[in-house]
């Protein structure tokens, strides 16, 4: 009962805050952005018509299209949108929820019921949670909705996006609650949760550039007798080793956005893109087109249990960190 | 450690209670407090001596470096006693996103109350605390004496059997100081036990049944009114005439001169008498003699004074002079 009324006391706050109707808004708005482009027996339409693409390549169940459909949700909607744009958003609202929590005159009122104070941490945490899986439903909802109504397309894999982008979200709350904990002031947890955001992001860019360098440094070309001729960016596999353990340890945020283009099931933008079997590509540059996918399926090829595991166990010292802070404070 | 019993009749029992923060400020040097339930309470003291800080240790907000005691007959600490205890802290902020009435409900709802019973007992208090009409407002929209009464409501939304007050009427206008005493009246006739923060000593004054005075972190006094007074009785003597020459047959029977008025201090009537001797052997018009007791604003002006390392008679400040 207590830890329900502490969520449903959470949600309340963050529904009053103007930044969750804003984001149901731009839920909506994205949706209704992603609606106004159609595919018929000609081709694809924008803006109901306004514009036109007449392709076959884009006509009503073509692959072409089904692959630029599932581009664009693996790419700009999971990756861009989910991974970026909606985590901030979601950050700012729940930013403040422990910081108001502790203030004067309101956390003795809290702190003098018979409710301990980790069950009081836990209730509170759980409500930023809740928060952001009503937001991830309501904008995966509706994107599916559209995608799957309008465009004809329907990938069932994208519902895999609501506990993903929970999951993301709370690899990043964990910090902002622990530094809310720590300092007790809004602004500054947020602006350190960026920073830590950098700090892990580091980690998980520099990994992903020496896959990129050692694979796509490789010779493209059969060099005569047998020998292959050194490429300047060869990486030692050494250093792609060492930055996989540096990866492992910090929260991979960069795995949900690619963890939901696999579940989604769609084809990769680089595929899309590039087109590595496409017959009218010279020879080299089909080469390194397959060297990029190859990139970039090296990077896909996720295990989930691996990658999310790790993660938690991570976010779970966090989150431990800031409760017993939290639990040990005077206030 | 003092022998955990249900059969106590003590509400509060505090024994040796100490708590510095950092390595400068001491907010508590070993304090000594015992309330009886049903009990109105009052703790008094001047600003930094520590009142909050106690309050704040017994209902878990803060961890005392040590103490001991009962609260409730439980070891103090204990968090189950705190769904029969009820807290009005001082500066309260409720969520302003809230209706009063959600308020009440939701922190009923930490406190343990069931569904049913909360509804109930919020639209009660509301009334009670005259907030009836404002009980679906936000929060937001409150005046600073309407969240004190709601304040108030939430401390007793689980009808609780000790209820800690810090400054109840803090922003509250007269109509609303007079509704809060009210109310702690009523309580007092449920058999609830009140332990009242105040700075407004008439307001204690007016409804405690014992009083302890904190300074600098440690009792100076506890007690009943009548036992912090009995002792600070003085005698006012108003003559007519010229007293000067008077003077020093005056002093030597304990009195002293301020005006035309003789105080006698004590409650030795035997040099009241002397000192009323001097005066009829000299010719002078005694127009009246006054026993004043002090109040415990006296009491309290008393007690800083000595705190402060000076040893004198505080003058009382209602005295006829």
């Amino acid at each position: 009962m207590q830890i329900w009324a502490l969520i449903v006391d959470g949600f309340r706050e963050a529904r009053d805050r103007k930044l969750f109707w804003a984001m149901i808004v731009i839920s909506v708005l994205i949706a209704a952005g992603m609606a106004c482009v159609g595919f018929d027996d000609r081709g694809m339409s924008i803006l109901f018509g306004v514009w036109r693409v007449d392709d076959p390549a884009f006509t009503a169940g073509a692959d072409a299209a089904r692959a630029v459909v599932g581009a664009v949700l693996t790419k700009y909607i999971a990756g861009l949108y989910i991974g970026w744009v909606g985590i901030i958003m979601a950050l700012i609202a729940t930013a403040g929820a422990f910081p108001s929590m502790m203030e004067r005159g309101a956390v003795e009122v809290l702190l003098a019921k018979p409710l301990s104070r980790p069950k009081l941490f836990v209730g509170k945490y759980l409500a930023g949670l809740v928060f952001v899986a009503v937001q991830a439903t309501v904008f995966v909802v509706l994107t599916l909705l559209v995608v799957g109504l309008r465009w004809g397309y329907w990938f069932p894999g994208y519902l895999w996006s609501i506990p993903l982008i929970v999951v993301l979200f709370s690899y990043l709350y964990g910090f902002s609650v622990l530094f809310a904990v720590l300092t007790r002031s809004t602004t500054t947890a947020l602006l350190l949760t960026m920073v830590a955001w950098i700090g892990v992001w580091v980690p998980q860019t520099t990994y992903a550039l020496l896959v990129s360098f050692s694979s796509l440094s490789a010779p493209v070309s059969p060099a005569p007798s047998g020998s292959a001729p050194p490429s300047p960016w060869q990486i030692d596999e050494k250093w792609v080793r060492l930055a996989s353990a540096a990866r492992w340890v910090v929260p991979k945020t960069k795995d949900i956005p690619l963890i939901a283009g696999n579940l989604i099931g769609a084809s990769t933008a680089t595929e899309v893109v590039l087109d590595p079997g496409n017959p009218d590509l010279p020879e080299p540059d089909r080469r390194q087109a397959a060297a990029s996918v190859e990139v970039e399926r090296r990077l896909s090829d996720i295990s989930i249990f691996e990658s999310i595991g790790s993660s938690l166990c991570f976010e779970a010292v966090v989150v431990l960190l800031a409760m017993w802070k939290f639990t040990r404070r005077d206030f | 450690m003092v022998a955990v019993t249900e059969l106590t009749n003590l509400a509060i029992d505090l024994i040796d209670v100490r708590k510095a923060y950092g390595r400068t400020i001491q907010a508590l040097r070993g304090v000594n407090i015992q309330v009886g339930r049903g009990e109105v309470f009052g703790l008094l003291g001047p600003n930094g001596a520590g009142k909050s800080t106690l309050v704040k240790i017994i209902m878990t907000v803060v961890r005392p470096d040590h103490a001991l005691g009962t609260i409730l007959g439980r070891p103090l600490g204990n968090r189950k006693k705190l769904a029969v205890t009820g807290y009005l802290p001082e500066a309260l902020r409720l969520p302003a996103y809230l209706t009063g009435r959600s308020a009440l409900t939701h922190y009923a709802a930490l406190a343990r109350v069931p569904r049913a019973a909360r509804e109930r007992r919020a639209d009660e208090l509301l009334e009670r605390v005259g907030m009836r009409e404002w009980g679906q407002v936000r929060v937001s929209k409150y005046s600073k004496g309407m969240l004190q009464r709601l304040g108030l409501a939430q401390a007793l939304m689980n009808d609780p059997e000790l209820v800690f007050l810090d400054e109840p009427t803090e922003g509250l206008d007269p109509l609303g100081r007079r509704q809060i005493r009210e109310m702690l009246q009523e309580l007092r006739r449920k058999g609830t036990t009140v332990f009242l923060n105040s700075h407004l000593l008439s307001e204690v004054e007016s409804v405690c049944d014992r009083v302890a005075i904190l300074v600098d972190g440690m009792v100076a006094r506890q007690g009943t009114l009548s036992e912090l007074t009995e002792h600070t009785i003085e005698y006012l003597i108003t003559v007519s005439g010229e007293l000067e020459p008077l003077r020093e047959r005056l002093e030597s029977c304990g009195g002293r001169l301020e005006g035309h008025t003789v105080v006698v201090a004590g409650h030795d009537t035997g040099r009241l008498n002397q000192a009323i001797d001097v005066l009829r052997s000299e010719g002078r018009m005694i127009e009246s003699v006054i026993p004043h007791r002090f109040s415990l604003e006296d009491v309290f002006v008393e007690v800083l004074g000595q705190g402060a390392g000076a040893v004198r008679t505080a003058r009382p400040a209602s005295a006829a002079g």
